[in-house]
């Protein structure tokens, strides 16, 4: 497998627009825009993330505004937060993380339970 | 904490980039770049905007102007389309290159500039203020140039920026103006004589 080079941006840099493509990212600064990325994305401490997020994975210890979409599993960690709809296979909150919005979860529920899910 | 962030190869941004610390694009950029740390446009990286930092390196692709507080390299391998400006630009050997070279600032390139104007206006001072009162008085005269050519002959230093420019119209106007004029009708002429055929 090809290793590929780790995305960073670092905490003074302001990042504005579209951002897509494959590999992983971790943010430390300010993004706005949109980010589409097929990798891990970590949304670091002290950034600050105005934008929908598509990504394989998701780790925010940061401030996120914007919808969520991911392949695997979403994590808010301490300290993080996100302000929008999650939709990922796995959502995680860690204690002292936030989470304002919806969480869709894709999972089946046991037998004779389906029919309560969608009427 | 002075760990450099990255744009890797396989990422796009279309879409400014600003801020503090030193960048490597190792992917692509569509749109400007304005950082106060060292930028460094690796050999897989794409910029396509304008470029600004402390420092500048372009090993990859830049389109676009590039400009620097420090300097700017073009290395080996590189291709640039745009202006290079810093007061220390270096093209190395087997970089390609397109575009103008600006060194040391803004100001000191237009004083290199006006210095050859100003040599060949005060080469031809002696031919307008005299010649050209002989052969179109009311073309110069309105130009208000006889004024700047008496004045810098006797002040050449401590008048230096301000009258040669006109001076410089003045002469280059009537030349450039010339070849037109008489080959537009010999054009007509040959138009005149295929419609008389």
């Amino acid at each position: 497998m090809i290793q590929k080079t780790l995305g960073y941006f670092g905490p003074g840099l302001v990042v504005r627009g579209k951002l897509t493509g494959e590999g992983d990212l971790t943010i430390d600064g300010r993004f706005e825009g949109g980010l589409e990325l097929t990798g891990d994305v970590h949304i670091g401490e002290h950034s600050v993330v105005n934008a929908p997020v598509r990504a394989g994975a998701l780790t925010v210890s940061g401030d996120v505004k914007g919808d969520v979409v991911a392949a695997g599993a979403v994590a808010v960690r301490d300290g993080g937060r996100i302000v929008g709809d999650v939709r990922a296979q796995r959502v995680s909150i860690d204690d002292g993380g936030a989470l304002h919005g919806g969480v869709e979860m894709d999972f089946e529920l046991p037998d004779g339970l389906e029919g309560l899910l969608t009427p | 904490m002075n760990r450099p962030s990255v744009l890797p190869d396989g990422m796009k941004l279309v879409g400014d980039v600003e801020g503090e610390g030193d960048l490597a694009v190792l992917g692509t950029i569509e749109g400007d770049v304005r950082i106060d740390g060292a930028l460094v446009v690796e050999a897989s990286g794409v910029l396509k905007g304008h470029a600004h930092a402390r420092s500048l390196i372009v090993r990859g692709v830049l389109v676009g102007d590039g400009s620097a507080v420090d300097t700017v390299r073009v290395e080996p391998g590189a291709r640039m389309v745009g202006d290079a400006r810093a007061p220390r630009v270096s093209i190395i050997d087997g970089a390609l290159f397109r575009g103008r070279v600006e060194m040391s600032g803004d100001a000191p390139p237009r004083v290199v500039r006006s210095t050859p104007r100003r040599r060949s206006t005060a080469g031809e001072i002696a031919a307008p203020s005299s010649a050209g009162a002989l052969t179109s008085p009311g073309s110069l005269a309105g130009v208000t140039s006889p004024g700047a050519h008496t004045t810098l002959p006797g002040f050449a230093p401590a008048a230096p920026i301000e009258p040669p420019p006109p001076a410089v119209v003045v002469v280059a106007a009537p030349v450039r103006r010339g070849p037109p004029n008489p080959s537009l009708p010999a054009l007509r002429r040959t138009e005149a004589r295929r419609t008389e055929h």
